[in-house]
């Protein structure tokens, strides 16, 4: 059961619109989940991916790639971003919503709100980002 | 791709209808649009997002930056027709009380 999407780009801006495409290739394949899901995740995917796209910095002489695995199953969509950047040691617990007027800042708090597990791990050769969001028709449909 | 489709309404309200999406490529270009109306005069403003399909954090700040901006010349800056994901963002971030959106361009102000 469930299907799995990926791919690899470099961290470059115009990469984005290939997060997007790949989204739009597993709300194709998988035509039963839910609008409010799909926002939730893709909107939490973009932010994690602008953030290796802005702040990635080279490990070697080698360009910063990002590897992104996505997997759907009948209860959750599931999502893996590898890097091999300079490991950034990011602590996800301080990433919290600013001020309303804060023009900045937002994104990785917005992409925390967004899903229900969202983890960082800094490891030898770059990092590793995973986003799990809990499909709630299915986790709140009757059996 | 972004594109912004703009016109000032007969009150002098100015609209921008960004058509695509907004994230940290675009956003520079909605806060240049916002920009360049404000040097205009053009201080009432109305963002349309009818055809914007998605928004990022950098496009919030955008908007944010641009509400901020608009205040301080003795304007406003109102929403019209959020799509789905942006009513989510806006509330996931709890950015609905101070951009509070509005169903049509004709009754932002």
């Amino acid at each position: 059961m469930g299907s799995r999407f990926s791919l690899r780009a470099a961290a470059v801006p115009e990469s984005l619109e290939l997060v997007h495409d790949l989204l739009g290739e597993l709300w194709e394949g998988e035509p039963g989940i839910e609008l409010m899901d799909r926002i939730r995740f893709e909107t939490a995917l973009i932010e994690v991916a602008s953030n290796i796209i802005e702040h990635s910095r080279p490990a070697s002489a080698d360009p910063v790639q990002f590897v992104l695995a996505l997997e759907c199953q009948p209860e959750r969509l599931y999502a893996e971003f590898t890097d091999n950047a300079r490991p950034a040691g990011i602590d996800l617990s301080g990433a919290e919503l600013p001020d309303d007027l804060s023009a900045s800042g937002r994104g990785l708090a917005l992409a925390k709100v967004a899903l229900d597990q969202f983890s960082y791990a800094k490891e030898d050769d770059g990092n590793r980002w995973t986003l799990l969001c809990r499909r709630k028709s299915e986790a709140t449909a009757p059996q | 791709m972004i594109e912004f489709n703009n016109e000032t309404l007969a009150n002098g309200v100015g609209v921008i209808r960004p058509v695509g999406r907004l994230n940290m490529v675009s956003a520079p270009h909605l806060g240049a649009n916002i920009d360049a109306l404000i040097s205009d005069g053009t201080v009432r403003l109305v963002v349309d997002l009818a055809g914007t399909d998605f928004i990022d954090s950098s496009g919030l700040g955008a908007l944010i930056t641009g509400l901020k901006k608009t205040r301080q010349a003795g304007g406003d800056l109102r929403l019209a027709n959020p799509t789905a994901q942006i009513t989510a963002v806006l509330e996931m971030t709890n950015l609905n009380k101070v951009l509070q959106p509005v169903s049509s361009v004709d009754g932002a102000y």
